[in-house]
């Protein structure tokens, strides 16, 4: 105990060591941030200019000044942040696809068009190899709301799940609760020396911050945005069975035998049946144009000694797709008052409630369902039969419901001139409810139920002292000292139950009564096909930190941050861990070049830091545990035998030992940021090193202990590249026209540095998902069998000389009509052996460009996006060539969606193999699938139009702005992939031809201020 | 603008004392603050402290043991495909296990043969004897006798899950301790020495444990966890249930004495359970025997199962023979998986009396569908087991099944008692046995002249009466040992090509182990 109180006490001492050492009469008020999240930014944006008076005055109510976004300056360079001008036009639904393409180093990519379903972002590339969905959520980048880190949805719900294709619940994304008109700023702090304050939550390559906007000063503002709009189906080409027919004749004329007639599928068989062969005009049904739109007013009113700002939002964001949607209400509360001149209260609330109405598929159906009917039969191309499964399907109901609240209460305590104190509650819940019933007409007349409701909470409280002053007006001395407790609370409550009497009870009710016998069985569905699931996460982070930084003059920054953080997840005793960080700046301008006309400002920095990692699951931080594991196949929610509960080692999902250490990240950052030709080219310029240590890795083996795998620290992953942002006003101030082009890029280099236990190389996940991890290569790179053509003639086999045996696959010999598989060890057996690692699942370029101009009234923006250096493997094609394979089983690789009857791809770029063939030679493993996924994507086109830059609009008119604007969206994409829209692949770069497109979209709408 | 920045005043020491406060809340109880238990895990130190600790743990290994037979439908794929009586309908995967291409590059073949699941069920028992003496230390209501019970329990799970072992990879590591946290490789041992080990621990285990459970055997008194017999006795191992295994055990290295006098001893106290033979009825109907816990007149109990009862809620979609071999019309399902071809059936169902399958003289249709259900199609459908749901109003919609893993019941050891018989000479009480089950079945008796070999007509009859219950495999095994004449299968027995080959994960991950000889150059 006595220990660790001094590792409590060590971050406050730090702070106070300093800051004692300091006293001096003059001093300068000076923006500091309310929260954690002072990040010294001011000497790197090259356009901050000295505050104002109101500014001023508004710094001690809220650190972050209004940035209106009328008064909004579309000349101001933004390295580091978007521009929310734009945010607020276009109708985006989620933070990602605000800062997608907005910001050099932060890759996003949306799988999928459908409203509010999850988007990944990832900044400076992945230390985590991904291969299932909980290491795309691990790898996430932490979002901080107004200094409220926000709590996302854990992983642990997958657990429980059979297949990883959707979380249990509405699985919402959670940043679709955000609405862009109450933003001001959105920041992306990538340079640890920024990040490293946030703390462990801040590992996954820095911060998302968000700032709201804040009240205004002095009078009264109503602001109103509304855009309307309409989504547009695309134009595909549908098939019908005589289409499928004709592709598959080719094959049955060269290679089927007796069997594989004989087995022909009975859809395609019978020429007559309308539903199959008739017109494919299912996509009437199934793609809509839909009308898209968002309305938001704020009402902001006050004086200096309290001021408010409320504001409403609605959104209504449709894809034509599968009749999907999502709808965000929005309310929001901002208070500061001062009820005594040194003191300043702020509170926030934000509520969101966003409900989502899902897609169709089969495949997400049966994903929750958990029970697979037969699929001979696939849902028919025609109209009317695909009517007539929809008119079934609507007799089911699927209520995906979230809300989401946070909020602030934050006191700051001006002692002096010098001396501040902050201290501030905080929350993030969000709670969401799926509530779902599916007919048995779909379904063999087994029908199902089921209910989730889990939540999100976390409660933080933080308190921070902070010193600030300017002695000789050349050495400026900050110090802060800070503690932060957070707690985090995840839950979920899930059941399910089948084959309940009919149709029309669909809830599955229990019996409510604690005192009787019957209690919580359920009522009209049966008990031993029902399941039940509660499950928990807690976890606890106890941090305290201590920074310094000093300023010499104008020219000299430097700064020190150590902090150190307890971890409830965290090994008992490895609890605590202590990194620094430290940062250095130059400003060469104003050191040495001030009289060089042609250079405005020319700054260099230099950062290294640690961020440490936290375990994502409490289960580390027990060490050797039981638990349940009496899973085998298609029975992952097996807890008993005989009805009573057993308990054994976790055996399937891997031992978790002693001794397991706290991972970290290290990142180094060299930059220079400079301002040319009386600051009208901007230019940032970052060198990363990002390495992250000692990462918990589940490897497999132990197979004869019972273990499938067990967790072990020392993966180690380097993620290297560059940061690039560059902003031009190609004309000068005094033009009427004015054009400002801008661009951003990353390139980013992934080399894997180290496995566990000093292995070189091992091969994770199975199936189309297995992928090898090899130290001094990526770790996103595919793994597959290199395809040279096809065996023609038996004779073409090469025979091994000295057994005279053929060339095999497995062991299966291969014969004519085979793929002709590189054996890259020459032993005549082609196995995963002779697989290679090929291409890349993310970018190494990624960015966007665009432009915005100027015309009087008018403003016409446009923004690209690309992703460079990039592979897609195509398992959507591999799995139609594969026909024979996908046929008459009952598994999920062989449903077919209705869109397996939309043409997609060319056939005609893969040889005519034997699909019947033992080695299956259209299996995806193999680099006869794997396409260049890099593309070019004009996101979006705007024009708006300022009326009151009217000539003849008064001065005096209460409506002090208003503006008309158009917009499109997902105007084109250039790509080299055959298959669909390159985005729309699964997060490891498989396309399995899910994903609804990303659609074109129009809308128009006006903004106003009174 | 005004200055708010405050001047010095004596109300400032109440501030700075407020502050010190907030700041100082949270540091008292760091170590409070983050000594929070997972939910849902058990940690070590707070497993081995009860009596329902070691409940938890011993149903534990029975539900591994059930975990590593019904993956994949293993039980019947390790036991009845290979070489056996069914065929694939439209899977490459399981044609490749009935023709012993059991290399083939296949997502199933590659998990069959890895035997993590065995070693679990190893694991977990090992970690069981070596903690169950400090429940026992800290436990006063823990009973010397129900330790016993419970380890003599799981040292027979481990030993049946290393003859599991034995049987489908010959050689395998011998890992009697749990070695937490090293997992160091360990090499193959030979088979006679793992079933040395396997004969001594199922007879310490026979040793210990009572013929009922709750029933007040001397060797366990009074009621069993708190449970009446009708918890256990259905389900959990008993004395007859280990010298059932032990005859098997004793069967596999052909030693004949051995089996006759297990399958004796069993068969002789086979009352005190009792184990009964069943009536054709009870076998085949949906609530009969392979409920596992049939309710049912008698309420017959199988020697030695592993079930998975509905009404428990453990009722499955697979790791069930159902999931192989039922179709329309008695599931929602067009084809079956695997099946019997109609000649095979044929062949084999050839007394018109028979109860289990036979086609009537007059119409040439089927007497009964109990074995078979619509036979006069091109695929038809073995429907021998057929547990849906509870097995009870059965709704044909829902797929999900009930039925029990049975490794023997009496009719079983009847028939390798008269194996054991025959091969030792004695020809007459061989065929007493055989007859016996014969009677059962209402077929006529053997007949030596018209039969031939007694041997044949045995394993014969075995063929017939355990199908699907995942013998086949490994009577082939006994009866080409015995017969000795055909040569491609003493090939494969010579070879080791009777044994799976090592999964390619368990070779690279441990470099002591290499592949099967048959298996490598294939």
């Amino acid at each position: 105990m006595h220990f660790i109180v001094q590792r409590c006490m060590l971050g406050f001492l730090i702070g106070c060591a300093v800051g004692t050492a300091s006293a001096s009469p003059k001093s300068a008020l000076m923006k500091v941030d309310v929260s954690i999240s002072g990040t010294f930014q001011g000497m790197q944006d090259s356009t901050v200019k000295p505050l104002t008076g109101r500014a001023k005055q508004d710094s001690i109510r809220k650190a972050n000044i209004p940035v209106d976004t009328n008064q909004y300056k579309l000349t101001v360079f933004r390295k580091q942040s978007i521009d929310l001008q734009k945010a607020a036009i276009y109708p985006f639904s989620s933070l990602q696809q605000m800062v997608k393409g907005e910001v050099s180093g932060l890759y996003i990519q949306e799988p999928s068009g459908e409203p509010g379903t999850e988007m990944g972002m990832l900044i400076r590339g992945t230390a985590i190899p991904m291969l299932s969905h909980k290491d795309v959520n691990d790898a996430q980048p932490l979002v901080v709301l107004d200094g409220i880190p926000l709590i996302m949805d854990h992983p642990f719900a997958y657990d429980i799940k059979q297949y990883d294709f959707n979380r249990i619940g509405p699985n919402t994304n959670l940043l679709a609760a955000i609405d862009p008109n109450n933003i001001a700023s959105i920041e992306v702090l990538k340079d640890y020396a920024d990040a490293a304050i946030y703390g462990p939550r801040a590992v996954n390559g820095g911060v998302i911050s968000i700032k709201t906007k804040a009240p205004v000063i002095g009078g009264r503002k109503i602001a109103f945005n509304s855009w309307m709009g309409v989504a547009q189906k695309p134009h595909i080409f549908t098939t019908n069975a005589q289409y499928e027919n004709n592709f598959r004749q080719p094959y049955y004329d060269r290679y089927a035998a007796l069997e594989g007639i004989l087995t022909y599928p009975m859809y395609l068989r019978d020429s007559a049946n309308a539903a199959y062969y008739g017109p494919a005009n299912w996509s009437d049904l199934y793609y809509k144009n839909k009308i898209t739109r968002g309305v938001n007013a704020s009402l902001s009113s006050g004086t200096e000694l309290a001021n408010f700002r409320f504001a409403a939002g609605n959104e209504q964001t449709q894809n034509p797709g599968d009749n999907t949607r999502l709808d965000r209400y929005n309310a929001m509360f901002e208070i500061n008052m001062v009820p005594v001149p040194w003191l300043t209260m702020s509170t926030m609330i934000n509520a969101t409630r966003l409900e989502r109405r899902r897609n169709r598929s089969l495949r997400d159906r049966f994903d929750e369902v958990q029970y697979l009917p037969d699929l001979t039969s696939p849902l028919a191309p025609n109209k009317a039969a695909y009517a007539a499964y929809l008119n079934e399907f609507n007799q089911s109901f699927d209520n995906n419901r979230v809300n989401v609240l946070n909020g602030f209460f934050r006191l700051k305590a001006q002692f002096s001139k010098d001396w501040n104190f902050t201290s501030s509650l905080y929350a993030d819940y969000n709670e969401g409810t799926r509530d779902l019933f599916y007919p048995g007409t779909i379904m063999e007349t087994v029908n199902y139920v089921s209910n989730y409701f889990g939540y999100n909470q976390r409660v933080g409280i933080s308190n921070s002292l902070n010193f600030h002053h300017l002695f000789n007006n050349r050495h400026e001395l900050s110090l802060e000292a800070g503690q932060i407790f957070e707690s985090d609370y995840n839950r979920y409550n899930y059941s399910y139950a089948y084959n309940g009497p009919n149709d029309q009870i669909k809830l599955n009710l229990v019996y409510s009564d604690p005192n009787q016998g019957n209690y919580l069985n359920p009522v009209a569905y049966k008990f031993a096909v029902t399941s039940m699931f509660l499950d928990k996460q807690r976890h606890r982070l106890l941090s305290f930190y201590g920074r310094a930084a000093y300023k010499f003059d104008k020219y000299l920054d430097f700064s020190v941050l150590l902090r150190t953080d307890g971890s409830s997840s965290a090994q008992p005793d490895n609890w605590w861990y202590t990194s620094p960080t430290f940062s250095l700046g130059y400003n060469l301008k104003n050191a040495l070049q001030p009289d060089i006309n042609w250079l405005s400002d020319l700054r260099l920095h230099a950062s290294w830091g640690r961020i440490a990692r936290l375990f994502t699951d409490d289960k580390f931080g027990e060490g050797p545990q039981y638990t349940s594991d009496l899973f085998y196949s298609n029975n992952t929610y097996l807890y008993s035998y005989n009805a009573l509960p057993a308990i054994s080692r976790p055996y399937s999902t891997g031992y978790i030992g002693t001794g397991i250490k706290w991972p970290y990240s290290d990142q180094l950052d060299l930059g220079l940021d400079a301002a040319l030709l009386n600051h009208r080219v901007n230019l940032a310029f970052d060198f990363y090193n990002k390495i992250d240590n000692n990462m918990l890795l589940n490897i497999p083996g132990g197979y004869e202990y019972g273990y499938t795998s067990f967790y072990k620290n020392g993966l180690k992953v380097r993620n290297r590249g560059i940061d690039v942002s560059i902003q031009v006003n190609a004309l000068s101030s005094a033009s009427a026209l004015q054009w400002i082009p801008y661009a951003n890029l990353n390139y980013n280099q992934n080399t894997l540095l180290a496995l566990p236990g000093g292995v070189q190389e091992m091969v994770v996940g199975s199936g189309v998902n297995a992928r090898k991890l090899m130290v001094g290569k990526a770790i996103d790179q595919f793994w597959l069998l290199e395809n040279h053509g096809i065996y023609n003639r038996e004779k073409d086999i090469p025979v091994d000389p000295k057994t005279q045996r053929r060339l095999n696959y497995k062991s299966m010999p291969i014969s004519a009509g085979d793929p002709i598989w590189k054996d890259t060890n020459g032993d005549y057996s082609i196995t995963d052996d002779d697989k290679v690692m090929k291409g890349h699942y993310l970018p190494t370029i990624s960015g966007g460009f665009g432009s915005n101009l100027t015309y009087h009234n008018f403003t016409f923006s446009f923004s690209f996006y690309f992703a460079l250096g990039r592979q897609i493997l195509n398992q959507d094609m591999a799995n139609r060539l594969d026909f024979v394979n996908h046929e008459g089983q009952i598994s999920m690789e062989a449903i077919k969606e209705i869109t397996f009857w939309q043409k997609v791809g060319d056939y005609n770029r893969y040889p005519l193999y034997d699909p019947w063939s033992k080695v299956v030679p259209y299996r995806v493993d193999q680099d006869l699938f794997l396409e260049n996924g890099s593309y070019l994507k004009l996101r979006n086109v705007s024009l708006q139009y300022d009326l009151t830059k009217l000539r003849g609009w008064s001065k005096r008119s209460p409506i002090h702005g208003l503006t008309v604007y158009g917009t499109a969206s997902n105007l084109f994409t250039i790509t080299p992939y055959s298959g669909r829209d390159p985005e729309l692949v699964y997060f490891n770069g498989v396309d399995n031809g899910y994903g609804l497109p990303n659609a074109k979209t129009y809308t128009l709408g006006v903004k106003m201020d009174f | 603008m005004k200055n708010i920045t405050p001047s010095i005043s004596s109300s400032r020491v109440t501030k700075w004392c407020t502050l010190m406060l907030l700041c100082c809340l949270p540091l008292a109880g760091c170590k409070k603050l983050l000594d929070i238990e997972s939910n849902h895990t058990v940690a070590e130190s707070n497993m081995w402290n009860s009596h329902e600790d070691t409940r938890s743990a011993l149903i534990g290994v029975y539900g591994l043991m059930r975990a590593a037979l019904a993956n994949n439908n293993a039980y019947w794929m390790y036991g009845e495909l290979r070489n056996g009586d069914f065929a694939s309908v439209n899977r490459q995967d399981l044609e490749a296990i009935v023709k012993n291409n059991l290399h083939a590059p296949m997502d199933l073949l590659k998990d069959l043969s890895n035997w993590r699941r065995f070693y679990a069920v190893i694991n977990a028992a090992n970690l069981f004897l070596e903690h169950v003496g400090d429940v026992k230390a800290r436990d006063p209501k823990y009973s010397e006798q129900n330790m016993n019970v419970d380890m003599a329990q799981v040292r027979f799970l481990r030993a049946f899950s290393y003859f599991w072992l034995v049987r489908l990879w010959g050689d395998v590591p011998l890992i009697t301790a749990s070695h937490d946290g090293e997992f160091a490789n360990k090499p193959r041992e030979t088979q006679q020495k793992v079933l040395a080990f396997i004969e001594q621990e199922l007879q310490a285990a026979a040793d210990r444990l009572p013929y009922k459970y709750s029933n007040d055997d001397p060797l366990q008194q009074g009621l069993y966890y708190n449970a009446g017999g009708d918890k256990w006795n259905y389900v959990l191992i008993k004395k007859l249930g280990v010298y059932a295994v032990m005859a098997h055990v004793a069967a596999w290295q052909a030693k004949y004495s051995m089996v006759e006098a297990y399958t004796r001893f069993v068969l002789d106290n086979a009352g005190k359970v009792p184990h009964n033979v069943l009536k054709t009825e009870d076998l085949t109907s949906s609530d009969g025997i392979f409920t596992g816990h049939s309710n049912r007149n008698d309420k017959p109990i199988p020697i030695w199962n592993l079930n998975a009862e509905y009404t428990n809620g453990e009722a499955s979609y697979s790791g069930h023979i159902e999931a192989l071999t039922l179709a329309a019309p008695l599931v929602s399902k067009n084809l079956p998986e695997i099946y019997v071809p109609k000649d095979t059936v044929l062949g084999l169902f050839d007394q018109l009396t028979d109860e289990r399958f036979a086609l009537d003289s007059i119409t040439g249709a089927p007497t009964t569908d109990r074995y078979f259900t619509n036979f006069n199609s091109h695929i038809p459908v073995f429907s021998k087991i057929k547990v849906l749901q509870d097995g009870g109003a059965v709704d044909p919609d829902f797929r999900i099944y009930g039925s029990a893993i049975i490794f023997t019941r009496v009719e079983e050891l009847i028939l390798l008692r008269a194996e054991a018989l025959a091969v030792l000479g004695n020809q007459s009480g061989s065929i007493e046995q055989l007859n016996q089950i014969r009677d059962l079945r209402k077929l006529s008796r053997y007949n030596a002249t018209l039969e031939g070999n007694l041997i044949d007509a045995i394993f014969k009859e075995r063929r017939k009466e355990l199908m699907g219950e995942g013998w086949r495999w490994f009577d082939l095994i006994r009866y080409h040992k015995l017969k000795y004449d055909d040569a491609a299968f003493l090939k494969l027995i010579r070879e080791g090509g009777i044994y799976w080959p090592i999964a390619d994960d368990v070779l690279s991950q441990n470099k002591l182990i290499s592949q099967q000889p048959y298996w490598l150059n294939r």
